[in-house]
């Protein structure tokens, strides 16, 4: 349904866009993710023929985007990063409005109307004035215009971006009542949100595309290392460096558990099989000890981490951020064959901060207390953006204790 | 077009806004007209036992050079300011249809604030018969020329986001094609003594306007500012061609048949708008004024669409 072949995009001598390439089949919903600025808007305008790529091209439906832009537009609902919204219409004038833009009339826009009423849930506001309604609503408004002549392709461009959660699980919703027989593409920098309802991730950075696959995909490709979780009955720093001792286990770090308790965070390398076997390994110790075993938890490697592992690997990252790294690595000799062991008996809960997440199991070298801040900060330099530790760029990923 | 036309005219309608611009150019229209008329005709106008409509006509380019801008502005700039310039520019209908609809929103909002100064010939129809071919030629000149600064203004506010910098350089062009046919009396001596330097200030003057309006809107301000710079070093040297080079007065009767010196004189009555308007004025309805009117929409219309088309390649 999309083709997209090369398309290199530069705003004077910036190159906003090079050579990213990707196809989406009918009935595929594309997650488009990347950090801010990374070029996911200005291949949503190529696409939508909003703006022309400076190189390369792109079909949609068969159409080529520079060849007969109007046929493209005809297939296409758009929706860009702020809602095309005229705030002195109703809801109702203004989606009369998109219809008969788009060449609707008579019955044909009544009963598109009610159904992009009904999907958007937008019936208790549809004689509200646009200036009038919440974000969500403005939101959903937007959307509703995109949908309105039943387009094949649907171009979402943020579509959560500033509403609360329950808005954004409506969206989710929708997309996902949508995809059937639609193609949809659409952007975030949350991760999450691509995870709940993208069949398939594109990440760009810097312009360029660093992934493409199912979020499985993904997984492997990044490193094989994963985190598990451990809450022990009486547990105490004996029990830290005989967990250093398991086989596969790079690394245990000790935290505060409840009144009691030990927690134990260890990083796993081996893949699934390390993991698998770690945790055997792991529980027998445990038995052997006399300890009582409260929580053992294998993670999946978060998507989170899978991101920052593959923002690592592409072109995007700085000289700057080389050096760091490489200068951090001199001060810090670390055998592959030791582990680390760490004691960090502050906070209650590891996910209570996007900055614990970022430590625990990452690929990074240097995974120290105290880090989260350099982490969060290396981020930013490799998208491109001034550093700044208090930016969330990710939502935090809550703990998942039922997940096996 | 249709629907672009529909939203546009309410967008003026809806708010109070267009009512009250309208309300205001009625007002502003028949008080200059009442108080500046001693100044064309002589005498007070109740004294006078003459009523016409000559100065409301008179002033009216004038008026509408200050009011036309702020009509038209809001035509793209404000969909610039919103996210629904993309949502225009993403519909499949051609920039130009779109660009159509809004030009023929803001010519239809032109019409009701024309059509609402008839009160004003009707009340003077109170005291008097008036003879109603002229002021029916009037408001035809009124009506063209104020088509052409619509298109003036719709070519601006595509050029930014900003309303208050599209209306100060619609203004601005409005009043500066009104301002250069008037320069008649300055180039037109001159172009008698030094065609030359005439010839070189009529073009420098514009693109001065121009290097200007590119440096208010232009990505690279270097460009207009170098152009500006240019233009006004043109001026310069013509200046200084011309009180170097000024002949004493018999020149004068000389010069005026240099093809420099005719075609500067032709060239400015062809494009002075008030001779134009004058005309239409008087019933002269001739293909020269209709073209003139016809051509700059035409032109600022083309301005408008080529300029948003190439925002897409930028």
């Amino acid at each position: 349904m999309i083709e997209v072949k090369g398309i290199t995009k530069y705003y004077g001598h910036f190159m906003a866009l090079g050579d990213v390439s990707f196809n989406v089949a009918k009935g595929e919903v594309l997650g488009f993710l990347g950090p801010n600025g990374a070029g996911k808007s200005t291949t949503m305008k190529i696409l939508t023929t909003y703006i022309s790529a400076s190189e390369g091209t792109a079909t949609v439906a068969g159409k080529d985007v520079h060849v007969s832009p109007l046929e493209v537009r005809k297939h296409i609902g758009y929706l860009p990063e702020t809602p095309p919204l005229y705030g002195d219409m109703t809801v109702e004038e203004y989606l009369k409005f998109a219809g008969r833009a788009r060449g609707l009339a008579g019955d044909t826009l009544r009963s598109r109307l009610d159904a992009v009423v009904n999907d958007c849930g937008l019936r208790p506001k549809f004689k509200s004035r646009v200036n009038e309604l919440s974000k969500g609503y403005k939101q959903r408004t937007g959307i509703a215009q995109a949908l309105i002549h039943d387009p094949d392709v649907l171009i979402l461009d943020e579509p959560t971006s500033g509403l609360d959660p329950r808005q954004i699980i409506e969206i989710r919703k929708l997309i996902d009542r949508l995809r059937t027989n639609k193609c949809i593409i659409f952007s975030t920098h949350i991760l999450q949100e691509a995870t709940a309802v993208a069949s398939r991730l594109v990440i760009v950075n810097g312009g360029r595309k660093v992934a493409d696959g199912t979020v499985e995909e993904l997984g492997v490709q990044s490193a094989d290392r994963q985190t598990v979780r451990l809450l022990v009955r009486g547990g105490d720093d004996s029990m830290t460096s005989a967990l250093a001792g398991v086989a596969h286990v790079r690394r245990v770090d000790k935290q505060q558990g409840p009144a009691g308790y030990a927690r134990f965070v260890l990083t796993v390398d081996g893949g699934q099989p390390g993991g698998r076997a770690a945790c055997e390994a792991i529980a027998r110790l445990v038995q052997e000890k006399g300890l009582g075993l409260a929580e053992l938890a294998p993670e999946r490697q978060s998507l989170e981490q899978i991101f920052l592992d593959l923002l690592e690997k592409s072109p995007g990252k700085t000289a700057a951020k080389a050096k760091a790294e490489g200068a951090d690595k001199e001060s810090k000799p670390e055998s592959p064959k030791a582990p680390e062991v760490q004691d960090k008996s502050t906070g209650d809960d590891p996910h209570a901060t996007r900055a614990d997440t970022r430590v625990i199991g990452s690929s990074s070298e240097i995974d120290m207390p105290g880090s989260a801040g350099t982490a969060a900060s290396e981020t930013a330099i490799a998208m491109g953006e001034a550093p700044d530790p208090d930016k969330t760029l990710f939502v935090p990923k809550p703990p998942d204790r039922e997940e096996d | 077009m249709g629907p672009v036309y529909a939203r546009e005219l309410r967008g003026y309608f809806d708010s109070l806004m267009g009512v009250g611009i309208i309300g205001a150019f009625v007002v502003v229209m028949m008080l200059l007209s009442v108080l500046l008329d001693p100044l064309g005709g002589g005498g007070d106008w109740f004294a006078r036992g003459d009523l016409s409509m000559r100065t409301f006509f008179g002033i009216f380019p004038w008026v509408a050079a200050v009011v036309v801008p702020a009509v038209s502005m809001r035509l793209w700039s404000d969909d610039r300011r919103q996210a629904t310039f993309e949502l225009l520019m993403t519909l499949p209908i051609p920039t130009w249809r779109i660009a159509l609809g809004k030009y023929f929103a803001g010519v239809t909002f032109l019409a009701a604030m024309l059509a609402a100064t008839v009160v004003y010939p009707l009340m003077l129809s109170q005291f008097g018969e008036p003879d109603w071919a002229p002021v029916i030629g009037g408001y035809i000149a009124c009506f063209l020329l104020g088509a052409a600064f619509v298109a003036i203004g719709l070519f601006v506010s595509g050029l930014t986001e900003n309303q208050a910098l599209a209306f100060f350089l619609g203004m601005l062009i409005c009043l500066g094609i009104v301002g250069l046919g008037e320069m008649r009396g300055l180039l037109g001596d001159l172009a008698r003594t030094n065609p030359e330097s005439a010839m070189m200030l009529l073009v420098s003057i514009p693109v001065v306007g121009l290097g200007l309006l590119a440096a208010a809107v232009g990505r690279d301000k270097m460009v207009g500012i170098s152009v500006t710079a240019l233009a006004l070093v043109g001026n310069v040297i013509a200046y200084a061609w011309r009180s170097g080079q000024a002949k004493p007065d018999d020149a004068k009767v000389s010069a005026a048949t240099t093809p420099a010196g005719e075609a500067v004189v032709t060239t400015l009555g062809q494009i002075s708008v008030l001779d134009h308007f004058g005309e239409i004025q008087r019933g002269v309805l001739n293909t020269n004024g209709l073209v003139f009117f016809a051509g700059l929409v035409v032109l600022f219309v083309l301005l408008n669409v080529w300029s948003l088309e190439s925002r897409r390649y930028s």
